[in-house]
């Protein structure tokens, strides 16, 4: 008998339950406020940080400046009795470099480093996870063993010490750096699914239609797992972010490179703890802190979605 | 002038190891010794009939190549494919075509219902110019009695499971395979969509394909079917020409069989009450003697000795059973 | 079969039930307005193809429709108390000891990692009554007694789901579900998934057990051949409402309805050949039903009225109501088929 649900019931109906997998950004679903406010959030901070240098000038980020030293920002008074000004609405560092414009350059820089680190990751898992999951035997088990044995490696100790080995480490090869741990969770998660799309019906019919091992792989498997990559890519983003922002506050980060992380580190080096000068952590602190709920939001707004009423597993 | 049959399977024995419940592995027979024939003319539908654990979705997951045999042949057009070349599989995979039981989980969701068609198209180049696959695409439809215009643009799940079948069957039929192997075709779809499907399989019969058409459900192939063969536990109870084998069962598992499918008629309901075994043993390499001898109300210690080979059944060559009780009736060697 | 008398006593009366789903785009109305009555020690079928609302009906019944499912209205009375009037608590109180379910896939509702004994006592635990609570010894004998109703021996009191066949595990659900000796059993396709000869045990064994307990059943299934065996009448519904109530020998007999004369002739038979009979028609949005006669689309006989008027259920004869604009009622309070009538002249 054909499945029970009642939406199930006849010829001419579209229900919003069955259309995973194509992109009906207009239906209903879609547009859970946690998903709708992640974006947002994330859209936020990414138009400051394209339209930030058209409308602030960016170089006080590196200018030093004698004089506009460890201002606070509008409406505070550091202890040296000093008010903030609108030249500089969120302070200035002890260099004289400007917040705001620290921030704008450095948000997107650490979203950068993640996003990198995540396509490159994702890119890796698909491959590896098709491979491995349609496949199978020894490809797989080979596969299997090397994401298991780097999931092992404690990879904060092994980034500090690839980031002493290297003399300057610019934005890229940080990306690279992450996503060299990044690669086994998304291999292992794609890889799941497709172990459970290779006994689908219609990778069966595809077979017997003469469809090519490719063809099965990635015009039959692939865009059915779009919404899930989507959603991977989220949470693998978000983990990459996480591990970049750890190492740029250890000062690990790439040099030369204005970061968030590195502010923050720069800030307790100088003593900003102690200095009373919260705001040179303080605010790369509460954008991180933003730019991390967002990603959450997304994440379980994603899941919403996915879970239960189009998760569609093929029996 | 005698000609290789269209699909020939000799003595096919299929078996796997399972884990038993107490931790040990032992070795399940899903199918033991299988043989049949397919002639190329005239195109017929040959029932493989049984229930849960008789061996019929293995016998189709072989037949399509899905899985290997342990043992024994299967011979399409004289040759034997375990020893094809590339050229003789791709024959194979050309004329031996499927439609499966599940009208909804062969369709990609992900694409429109034309997507099924495109894929058979370009794999097998089946025509020269987009408007001669139209035209072929177009054709196959009618024979199932659908068009074109009302179904190609629709998602698989805007179309009702009757629909989506014959689409299935269309595509079949455009391969113009030799055989069509229906895994349960009818079974998920509802009782008053069955007959358009049922009826396709006829005329696409009485076009020149045969069927292999694998079920559970006696009454559908007793409509349709022009040969059955029985299954139990992974070997031929009994098989003939259906109407005889039906009306006129012979071995105790298809008289138990047949007697307990309802009847839709009030008046006419089942007599007497029927016991299953209390322990339903598997089937496992070591077991001898015919497997129905647990339910069988005739078993005689002949039966647990060896396992019953085919008999003919009244002296017909063609319907046989496999129980010891016709022995008696082979006068003289066929 | 049922007494001819109208004595006969209902037990359970559904009136004007109405079950729809919301989505996006509208409410899909799964039921949509149905009357039936369940008389006491009778087995009545219901049949309609997938998405008809029959298993609907039956979650309604029992109050267990989900969201996004809910019930808009109606009355569903068991033995005089309305179900939908009363609390939560009652309803439970009343869930399993006067009314049972056997669900649809029911042998995939057990719970794999207790014991069988355990199972059927928890449900019995859940559901009696304060003051006829079962001490240890009498809870066994009684699942005992249970296993012993439905044919299944003594030792699957302590074995798991997981070692018995497919028609033991059904069987055990039955036994589930007598176990505090209910009113009224419904029983949801509870036969598909088993092999024909398990199938007729596990129908044997549940007209046996309606004859000894005097249970009051709803079995609902799409297997024709099967109602025939098992039901006293039968109900046809279509896209969420009833079109015929009759008595299973009228229902194969002379099917009054259109869409049940469809459904009696796509019954394949073992005993001759017949020619197919192909349906031809479309079937309409479940959120948007055609004003008039639900079934317009699909029916081979639809006239002018049938556009616009829905027909009212009439009894044409004793034991068949049908809702039909074929059939008209004479002046002399008999009914006559437009079709014969039309042919006649």
């Amino acid at each position: 008998m054909e499945p029970t649900p009642v939406l199930n019931a006849s010829v001419n109906t579209v229900t919003p339950s069955k259309t995973m997998g194509r992109f009906n950004i207009w239906d209903t679903p879609w547009f859970n406020w946690r998903l709708m406010t992640g974006l947002g959030i994330i859209t936020l901070v990414l138009l400051m940080g394209i339209v930030g240098p058209l409308l602030w000038n960016t170089d006080m980020a590196r200018e030093r400046s004698l004089t506009a030293r460890l201002l606070p920002p509008i409406g505070f008074t550091n202890i040296r009795g000093v008010e903030g000004t609108w030249e500089h609405p969120l302070g200035t560092n002890n260099f004289g470099h400007d917040m705001l414009a620290i921030i704008i350059i450095g948000a997107p820089n650490t979203f950068l480093i993640g996003f990198i680190a995540a396509i490159i990751g994702m890119l890796v898992g698909i491959i590896l996870g098709f491979m491995g999951g349609f496949l199978g035997g020894w490809i797989d088990n080979f596969i299997l063993l090397a994401s298991d044995v780097t999931l092992t490696i404690p990879a904060l100790m092994v980034l500090i010490v690839l980031n002493s080995v290297f003399d300057r480490i610019d934005l890229l090869t940080m990306a690279l750096i992450i996503a060299a741990f990044a690669w086994p969770r998304a291999t292992r998660q794609i890889r799941s699914q497709v172990l459970t799309m290779r006994e689908s019906g219609y990778v069966q019919m595809a077979r017997l239609s003469g469809a090519s091992t490719f063809d099965i792989m990635f015009r039959e498997m692939l865009p059915n797992l779009m919404s899930y990559l989507f959603a991977s890519f989220i949470s693998g983003a978000t983990g990459a972010i996480l591990a970049a922002v750890g190492l740029e506050t250890l000062g690990l980060g790439p040099q030369g490179v204005i970061t968030l992380g590195g502010t923050i580190y720069d800030a307790y080096t100088n003593l900003a703890l102690s200095g009373h000068l919260w705001w040179w952590w303080g605010i790369p602190t509460i954008l991180l802190a933003v730019m991390f709920i967002g990603l959450l939001l997304i994440n379980l707004g994603l899941d919403e979605i996915a879970n239960p009423r189009l998760r569609r597993s093929s029996k | 002038m005698m000609s290789a049959p269209l699909l020939q399977i000799r003595n096919a024995t299929k078996m796997y190891t399972q884990r038993a419940l107490d931790g040990g592995t032992q070795q399940i027979v899903a199918l033991q010794d299988f043989n049949l024939e397919i002639a190329h003319q005239p195109a017929t539908i040959t029932t493989i009939a049984g229930e849960s654990g008789s061996g019929k979705s293995t016998l189709a997951n072989i037949v399509l190549g899905f899985t290997g045999l342990t043992s024994g042949q299967i011979i399409y057009n004289g040759v034997d494919m375990a020893h094809a070349n590339a050229r003789q599989r791709l024959d194979y995979r050309r004329e031996v075509q499927a439609v499966f039981q599940d009208p909804f989980g062969v369709y990609n969701p992900f694409y429109r219902v034309q997507h099924v068609f495109d894929m058979v198209v370009k794999n097998f180049q089946l025509a020269g110019s987009r408007q001669a696959a139209r035209d072929r695409i177009e054709e196959s439809l009618n024979v199932v009695g659908l068009y074109g215009e009302d179904v190609l643009r629709k998602y698989p799940h805007q179309l009702s499971g009757g629909q989506r079948q014959r689409i299935m069957m269309a595509r079949a039929y455009m391969l113009q395979p030799r055989l069509i192997i229906a895994d349960e075709p009818v079974s998920m779809v509802d009782a008053s969509l069955r007959a358009a499907i049922l009826d396709v399989m006829m005329r696409l019969r009485d076009n020149g394909i045969s069927f292999l058409y694998i079920t559970h459900d006696l009454s559908t192939a007793y409509q349709i079917g022009d040969q059955i063969y029985i299954l139990y536990q992974g070997t031929i109870a009994e098989h003939g020409d259906t109407l005889a084998v039906i009306d006129q069962p012979r071995h105790p598992y298809v008289q138990l069989l047949v007697s307990s499918v309802p009847v839709p008629d009030p008046a006419v309901r089942w007599e007497g009450t029927i016991e299953l075994p209390s322990d339903e043993k598997m089937r496992t390499a070591h077991s001898v003697g015919c497997r129905f001898y647990p339910r069988c109300p005739h078993r005689m210690e002949r039966c647990l000795q060896a396992a019953p080979p085919l008999y003919p059944v009244e002296h017909s060559s063609s319907h046989r059973a496999a129980c010891f009780l016709h022995d008696a009736e082979q006068a003289s060697p066929v | 079969m049922i007494p001819e008398t109208s004595e006969r006593k209902p037990v359970l009366e559904v009136r004007d039930l109405r079950v729809y789903y919301e989505t996006p785009k509208g409410d899909v109305r799964a039921v949509d307005g149905i009357d039936f009555t369940l008389y006491e020690g009778e087995i009545l079928g219901m049949v309609g193809e997938s998405g008809c609302g029959k298993s609907t009906a039956a979650m309604g019944v029992l109050q267990l429709i989900v969201s996004p499912g809910r019930i808009v209205s109606g009355e569903i009375i068991l033995n005089g108390i309305d179900l939908l009037k009363i609390s939560e608590q009652h309803l439970r109180q009343l869930r399993w000891s006067r009314l049972a379910l056997i669900p649809q896939g029911a042998m995939n509702s057990l719970n794999p990692t207790m014991r069988i004994s355990q199972q059927i006592e928890d449900v019995i635990r859940e559901h009696e009554l304060k003051e006829q609570r079962l001490s240890k010894v009498a809870m066994k004998a009684r699942i005992l007694e249970l296993l012993q109703w439905v044919g299944l021996p003594e030792r699957i009191y302590s074995m798991f789901p997981h070692e018995l066949s497919g028609g033991m595990k059904q069987r055990v659900c039955i036994a589930i579900a007598i176990a505090l000796n209910p009113s009224v059993i419904i029983a949801d396709e509870s036969t598909s998934a088993l092999d024909v000869v398990v199938q007729r045990v596990v129908a044997q064994t549940m007209l046996k057990i309606k004859q000894a307990l005097g249970v009051s059943m709803i079995m609902i299934g799409h297997d024709m051949g099967l109602m025939a065996q098992m039901v006293d009448r039968i109900v046809v519904m279509y896209a969420g409402n009833i079109v015929e109530i009759a008595t299973v020998e009228h229902m194969f007999a002379h099917p009054a309805h259109p869409y049940a004369q469809m459904l009696i002739d796509a019954v394949p038979s073992l005993r001759e050949r017949k020619p197919l009979k192909v349906t031809q028609g479309i079937t309409h949005d479940p959120r948007n039903p055609p004003p008039g006669c639900i079934f317009q689309l699909r029916c081979p006989f639809v006239m002018e009225r049938c556009r616009t008027e829905a027909p009212a259920r009439q009894e044409i004869r004793p034991g068949q109501e049908v809702a039909c604009h074929l059939y008209e009622l004479q002046p002399d309070g008999s009914f006559n088929d437009v079709r014969t009538s039309a042919s006649d002249s």
